[in-house]
């Protein structure tokens, strides 16, 4: 499901003396099936912008096409929903939206909304629950007795057992601690690559961009100031820095090594490459060496 | 949610902004016990005049004041129509079973509706101009002779200002808890009423959690720094009483002395 935005802005509490600009005039297109990353600085807009990819705000002006339905600032709230099965939002801090008595019912709780009868929502749930690492020992439990991570966890499994075409994900591994944050962006990357699901993820940590997005925008003040693949966006480390954004680690490293006179050919964005490049150039030296 | 501007506080800098709050709160409520004194034609206009040079002294957008009256037409509307129909007196134009359209009716709802919105207004200006802050410092100081019979003004100062500070980080969350829960598909406002209910439980439960989460950490927050209930307390922000204040007082009293005149 391809979505269009058209010169879309989105104000806060318009009309008030609290009116803020979330978005000003975007246009972007988001293709279908695509790997898509947001990023930029705190305030930026990045959340603002995603929940317009389903129509939880609708734009004060512009228009946002989503698939097949146009979305204008005159839209209104109704019959919204067969479009939010298809677009799964995963918010901020996710684990804010638990509230069943158990795991397996508040996962359960999206497909049964949209329709699902009882006991296949039940069995989605269980399948989702599995992809996030969650037990069946866990099922029965009160989400609020779980740690922080598996609340986001269940959280994430909520809306994957909706099965959406399209995965939005707002910064979802903020707070993890490192193997879980690698196990969850391998799920994301999986679900990509094997069923063909969209995903678009807002993310401030620079690796998972190089790691797994195909297309990068970045947001800076509610305007959209650049987009394009991640070693376009990583050519230019000054301005990144301008826009308080960084390299990846791998690309960061590279370029010091170039500084202390190793001839790396090209800046490379992820850990693989950077050590390809440098075996590259050492295996013939230590050759060199051994005659 | 958002354009619900009762309880809001816009920031200023006129003259009505800088009052003391202790002086704007008393004479609020003065105020509006003196609209009750308020019976004819030419007190109403007094009463009226003077509300709105309250209301232009703040330098506000008149359209806030509007909204703050908006919310409360209904019930301004419905106070209306039972006057009109129930009053009876002087003459009567229309009749039918026990309702009734006479003169002194519709004198009486163009004098209630008067009331109402003169006392709106009044209201609305205190909590446009007056930061909850200041609301609660004032409270406190007012309430400072209560200490004499033991009761615990600080704690429930702070209380207070712990209440309003919260009142706009819930609002918020409620939108994000809403909208989190639209995602997964609760349709709000549709549905028989009985699954209107049913869908407030995932917003009220989380929303109920991360306000015990809130307190949780306030708590660990202010007894990391030091606070004890039992320690008596100093505040940052002395209020301080200036001329504008006794100036307004005088303002005040001569309302009064001037709808003792007209008043029938
Ligand atoms: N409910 C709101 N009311 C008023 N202004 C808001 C509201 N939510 C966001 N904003 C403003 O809109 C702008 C964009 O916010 P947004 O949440 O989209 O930023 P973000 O890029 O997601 O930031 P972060 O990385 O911190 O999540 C900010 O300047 C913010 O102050
Ligand atoms: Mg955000």
């Amino acid at each position: 499901m391809e979505i269009v935005l058209d010169h879309v802005s989105y104000t806060y509490q318009a009309g008030t003396p609290f009116a803020g600009d979330g978005l000003r005039d975007v246009s972007v297109t988001i293709p279908d099936g695509s790997y898509t990353a947001i990023i930029g600085q705190t305030g930026s807009g990045k959340s603002t912008l995603l929940q317009h990819l389903n129509a939880l705000l609708k734009p004060t002006t512009g228009t946002v096409r989503i698939g097949d339905r146009e979305i204008t600032p005159k839209t209104s709230n109704k019959n919204l929903k067969p479009l939010r099965a298809k677009v799964g939002l995963v918010f901020q801090f996710a684990e804010n939206q638990l509230f069943e008595e158990t795991v397996e019912k508040d996962v359960a709780f999206g497909p049964k909304n949209f329709g699902v009868p009882e006991k296949e929502a039940l069995a989605r749930a269980h399948r989702a629950l599995d992809l996030v690492g969650i037990g069946p020992e866990y099922y029965e439990n009160s989400p609020f007795d779980l740690s922080g991570g598996q609340m986001r966890r269940v959280a994430i499994a909520g809306v994957l057992a909706m099965t959406p075409e399209l995965l939005i994900l707002d910064e979802p591994t903020a707070g993890l601690d490192p193997k879980g944050r690698t196990e969850l962006m391998t799920l994301f990357e999986t679900l990509h690559r094997e069923q063909g699901i969209g995903i678009v993820l807002v993310t401030h940590q620079m690796e998972d961009v190089a790691n797994y997005a195909e297309f990068v925008l970045v947001m800076a003040d509610g305007h959209l100031i650049k987009q394009g693949p991640p070693a376009e966006i990583f050519s230019d480390p000054a301005w990144l820095a301008e826009h308080h954004l960084g390299l990846p680690r791998a690309a960061q490293f590279a370029r010091e090594l170039r500084a202390k006179g190793l001839p790396l050919p090209d800046i490379p964005l992820t850990e693989q490459a950077l050590a390809a490049e440098v075996l590259a150039i050492l295996r013939p030296r230590r050759e060199a060496d051994h005659e | 949610m958002n354009k619900l501007m009762i309880g809001r506080y816009l920031p200023g800098h006129s003259v009505v902004h800088q009052m003391d709050p202790r002086g704007k709160m008393v004479l609020t409520f003065y105020f509006i016990c003196i609209v009750f004194m308020a019976n004819n034609i030419w007190s109403y206009l007094v009463l009226g005049l003077f509300t709105l040079g309250a209301v232009l002294l703040t330098r506000l957008k008149l359209i806030y004041f509007w909204r703050g009256i908006q919310p409360a037409i209904i019930l301004i509307l419905f106070t209306l129509l039972i006057q009109v129909f129930f009053t009876r007196g002087g003459q009567i134009y229309w009749q039918w079973g026990p309702f009734a359209l006479s003169s002194a009716g519709v004198v009486n709802a163009w004098f209630i509706f008067f009331r109402l919105v003169i006392i709106i207004c009044m209201s609305t200006l205190l909590t446009l101009t007056t930061s909850p802050l200041d609301i609660s410092s004032a409270l406190s100081s007012l309430m400072t002779p209560l200490k004499w019979i033991r009761v615990p003004v600080d704690i429930i100062a702070l209380m207070l200002s712990i209440a309003l500070r919260f009142v706009p980080t819930l609002m918020d969350e409620t939108v994000r808890i809403m909208n989190a829960q639209r995602a997964r598909g609760v349709d709000f406002g549709s549905g028989s009423l009985l699954q209107q209910i049913k869908a407030i439980v995932p917003i009220l439960i989380p929303l109920f959690v991360s306000a015990m989460h809130h307190a949780e950490d306030l708590d660990d927050a202010m007894t990391a720094r030091g606070y004890r209930t039992d320690a008596p307390r100093t505040t940052y922000r002395i209020i301080q009483w200036h001329r504008r204040d006794t100036l307004s007082i005088i303002a005040f009293a001569a309302l009064t002395v001037v709808i003792f005149f007209v008043r029938a």
